[in-house]
C-alpha cells in the first residue's frame, strides 16, 4: 500500500496529461467532424476532397500519423513541434476524420421525406437542418460516436511514442525502474474507471435520446 | 384558386408530365386519379413546390407558384401537405409535430402555438396522443397526426397524397369521415389515390393521369357511371 501511494502521484500525472488530450480531442474533433460530414452530405464539390482526406486518415495507422506530425513535419517545415500540440492535433485530425465518417452515414440514412415535410411546411433551409436533420442526426449517431469516445481513452496511451509523459509512458517508466508491476496494474485501473465514466455517459445519453426510437 | 397550365417535366430527360392542365376551384374536393407511373407523385411535387416544372405554368389564387425557379410564400400559406408515409418528424412528440413548425413560421410564444396545436389535436380526436411519439401511435393516429400538423398553418387547400394506402376498412372509413368534417369547414381537398371506391365515395370532381396526360376531367359521378 506504500508503494502504492508512493507511484500514485507520477501516475495520475500522466493520467491528467491524457484526460487533457482526450477532453480537448473530443471538444475540437466533433465539430470538426459535423462540419464535414454536412459539408461531404451537402455539398457535392466538398465530397472528393473529404472523402481524399478521410481516406488517408482512416487508412494509416494513428501512430504513423502521430511520427509525421512530430517529426516529419519538422523536417519539411523548419519549426519548433511541441509535442503536447503535435499530440492533440494528431488527435483531432484523426478522430475528426472518424466522426466526419459517422456524421455523414447518421445523415444518409435520414428519409428525403424529411427535408420534403419540412420543405411544404416552409421552413427555411437552416431550420430544416438544425430542427429536423440535425437532431435526428445525432440520434442515428450516437452509439457509434459512444464507441469512438470509449476507442479515444485507450488511443491515448499512443502519446508515449511521441514522448509525451501520459500515464501509460509513466507507468512504464516506474516498472522499469522498480521492477515491480504494480504501476502498470494501477495504469490499467485509471483507464477502467476512466472508460467506465464514458460508458455511464454514453449511456444516459442514449436514454434521453433513443428513447423515441 | 389553383390553375395549371401545360404543365411538363421530365426526369433523366425522360418526359413524366406532357403538358397538365387542369384548375381546382374553391371549396370543392378534387380527386387525382391514375395508375402507378401516370406522374401523379410528381404533379404532387410540383403542386406542393418541391418541384419546379420544366415549362408551363401554375398559379395559386392568380399568383405564380414559383419565382425564379423558387417556391413563392403563396404555395407555403395556402396549401397543407400530407404525403402518403406521413413523413412525421419522429424525435418529436406528437404535440412538438405540430409545435415546433407552427413557432418558426409564425414567430408566436410557445404558449400560444401549445394551446393552438393542441386544440387541433382535440378535433382531431388526438388528445390523448400528445405527448407520445409517432411511432408509439397507430397507422391511422399517424395519419390523422400528419393531417393536423398540415392544417396547424391554417392552408385553404389540403393536398393529401394516398390517404388510405396503409389502412384498414374502419380507418379508411375514419378519414373519409374527417376529411368530409374538413370539407364541410370550408377547406379545398385535393386528393391523389389510386383507391377508386375511396375516390367515389369522396370526389366531387376527379382528373385521371395516364402516362403523363390528363385524359379525363370531370365530374366524378360521371367518371364513375361511365
Amino acid at each position: 500500500m506504500e508503494y502504492w501511494l508512493e507511484i500514485l502521484p507520477p501516475i495520475a500525472q500522466g493520467f491528467k496529461t491524457s484526460l487533457t488530450v482526450y477532453l480537448l480531442t473530443m471538444a475540437l474533433a466533433l465539430p470538426l467532424g459535423l462540419v464535414l460530414g454536412l459539408l461531404a452530405d451537402m455539398v457535392k464539390p466538398a465530397r472528393p476532397i473529404i472523402g481524399v482526406f478521410t481516406w488517408i486518415i482512416r487508412g494509416t495507422p494513428l501512430l504513423l500519423q502521430l511520427y509525421v506530425t512530430m517529426y516529419a513535419i519538422p523536417l519539411l517545415i523548419p519549426m519548433r513541434m511541441d509535442r503536447f500540440f503535435a499530440g492533440t492535433l494528431t488527435f483531432v485530425i484523426n478522430y475528426a476524420a472518424y466522426f466526419a465518417e459517422i456524421f455523414r452515414s447518421g445523415l444518409a440514412i435520414i428519409p428525403l421525406g424529411q427535408w420534403q415535410a419540412g420543405q411544404v411546411l416552409g421552413l427555411k433551409k437552416h431550420e430544416i437542418i438544425f430542427n429536423i436533420i440535425l437532431p435526428q442526426m445525432f440520434r442515428n449517431t450516437l452509439l457509434p460516436l459512444i464507441n469512438e469516445a470509449i476507442t479515444l481513452v485507450k488511443d491515448t496511451s499512443l502519446l508515449a511514442a511521441i514522448a509525451i509523459g501520459e500515464m501509460l509512458r509513466n507507468a512504464k517508466e516506474i516498472v522499469g525502474k522498480d521492477l515491480r508491476v504494480d504501476a502498470l496494474v494501477i495504469a490499467g485501473i485509471f483507464y477502467l474507471l476512466f472508460s467506465f465514466m464514458v460508458v455511464s455517459v454514453g449511456k444516459r445519453l442514449e436514454k434521453t435520446y433513443l428513447k423515441q426510437m | 384558386m389553383l390553375k395549371l397550365q401545360n404543365i411538363t417535366y421530365a426526369y433523366d430527360q425522360e418526359p413524366i408530365l406532357k403538358g397538365v392542365g387542369f384548375e381546382v376551384n374553391e371549396g370543392e374536393i378534387l380527386g387525382i386519379l391514375g395508375l402507378s407511373g401516370s406522374g401523379k407523385t410528381t404533379l404532387l411535387k410540383i403542386i406542393s413546390g418541391l418541384l419546379v416544372p420544366d415549362e408551363g405554368e401554375y398559379l395559386i389564387e392568380n399568383q405564380p407558384a414559383f419565382i425564379k425557379q423558387k417556391k413563392s410564400d403563396k404555395v407555403v400559406s395556402e396549401l397543407g401537405v400530407v404525403f402518403q408515409q406521413f413523413n412525421l418528424f419522429p424525435h418529436l412528440t406528437v404535440l412538438d409535430n405540430l409545435v415546433m413548425p407552427l413557432r418558426l413560421r409564425t414567430k408566436q410564444p410557445k404558449s400560444e402555438c401549445i394551446a393552438t396545436a393542441v386544440e387541433l389535436l382535440d378535433v382531431l380526436g388526438l388528445k390523448d396522443q400528445i405527448a407520445k411519439f409517432p411511432y408509439q401511435c397507430s397507422g391511422g393516429q399517424q395519419q390523422r397526426i400528419a393531417i393536423a400538423r398540415a392544417l396547424v398553418l391554417n392552408p385553404k387547400i389540403l393536398l393529401i397524397d394516398e390517404p388510405t394506402s396503409s389502412l384498414d376498412k374502419e380507418n379508411t372509413k375514419k378519414v373519409e369521415e374527417l376529411l368530409k368534417s374538413l370539407h364541410g369547414r370550408g377547406l379545398t381537398l385535393i386528393i391523389i389515390t389510386h383507391d377508386l371506391p375511396f375516390a367515389q365515395a369522396m370526389c366531387q370532381r376527379v382528373i385521371e393521369l395516364s402516362e403523363g396526360k390528363v385524359v379525363y376531367d370531370g365530374l366524378a359521378a360521371s367518371y364513375f357511371n361511365a
